[in-house]
């Protein structure tokens, strides 16, 4: 099952490991009606490194790598045209 | 900490995926041209077996847009690319498209030539001479730009085809004079007329791969925009 972490503020919902788990489709399914719910009211923060999730359920992405913050932005423009070599070599699989 | 960063995917069989993408649409721009070569030599010569030879590849360049586009929807499948890897197969499965127009192209040239050598030779041929030239540049630079992913290349070359469409439209009308001085010839004057209107739509398809080339390279969406020639 997957697993929500609530973050201790009222506009705000950390999911941690959401995306890693193996979750059936219809679940995943389930949980992701739900993400689109939710962010109408809270920010919901995903941490994942499953990119296809990401770039539906998201409307902003962050990479990070090492603990650093290296871009964010626009979902649509991180996995269409990202400004760091770092990110659009992670995304597109040149570094794993 | 830098990051590892290399140019080829951690996935050998994506990396092979899209090369063999890449090759095939090469491979469709180098037939196209030798299509296109053919049928206007077969103009220029008189040469109805190369106005022949162009027609027949028609088909060959047909299959080659449908494997193609297969081969582009099979990655876009398998991958899910994102990113640079995604305008790369979006591009490339539009590339095809324009490609196999103007292989079409070539196929009205060549008939509309062997029509005009079952007749006398019009001297007017000649006006083709330089749309052709002209045309030819432009698709084989359109191609080149695409495939060096040479984004400033390929917007240089936009503003080109108006001067190509400027000399469809001079040749036309020097053709309607003619028409009216020698009505006998009409049909010769009305299918040089033509084939001056394919090259120009040849310069079309050649902008249109230039502007996929910018969006592959650069992500940039350059179409139906006014774009200055610069002095």
């Amino acid at each position: 099952m997957a697993k929500f972490d609530v973050l201790p503020s009222d506009r705000g919902l950390g999911c941690s490991g959401f995306a890693s788990r193996a979750l059936d489709p219809i679940a995943t399914a389930k949980v992701e009606e739900l993400i689109y719910q939710l962010r109408e009211n809270y920010t919901i923060v995903i941490v994942t490194h499953n990119m296809q999730q990401a770039g539906r359920c998201s409307n902003y992405t962050a990479f990070f790598y090492l603990g650093r913050l290296i871009e964010f932005g626009p979902t649509s423009k991180i996995f269409t045209n990202p400004s760091e070599r770092q990110t659009e070599d992670y995304i597109t699989g040149r570094f794993g | 900490m830098n990051m590892p960063s290399g140019s080829k995917h951690t996935l050998g069989t994506f990396e092979q995926a899209l090369e063999g993408l890449r090759n095939s649409v090469m491979m469709m721009a180098s037939q196209t041209e030798r299509s296109l070569g053919r049928a206007l030599k077969g103009l220029m010569e008189r040469d109805d077996e190369l106005c022949a030879l162009a027609i027949a590849d028609d088909e060959e360049i047909d299959q080659l847009e449908k494997q193609i586009d297969k081969d582009g929807i099979d990655l876009l499948l398998r991958f899910q690319p994102v990113a640079s890897d995604l305008r790369r197969v979006v591009s490339a499965m539009k590339l095809s498209g324009n490609l196999e127009r103007m292989a079409d192209q070539a196929t009205n040239i060549a008939r509309k030539a062997r029509k005009l050598n079952q007749h006398p030779l019009l001297p007017e041929v000649l006006w083709i001479t330089p749309i052709q030239e002209h045309a030819m540049a432009m698709f084989r630079d359109a191609v080149d730009a695409y495939a060096r992913e040479d984004a400033q290349a390929a917007r240089a070359l936009i503003p080109r085809d108006e001067k190509l469409d400027e000399m469809n439209a001079q040749v036309s009308r020097r053709l309607i004079d003619r028409m009216a001085h020698d009505p006998e010839q009409l049909r010769g004057y009305l299918n040089l007329m033509f084939i001056a209107r394919h090259l120009e739509r040849v310069g079309d398809h050649a902008t249109n791969i230039a502007e996929d080339a910018v969006y592959a390279a650069a992500a940039e969406d350059i179409r139906h925009q006014q774009i200055v020639a610069s002095a």
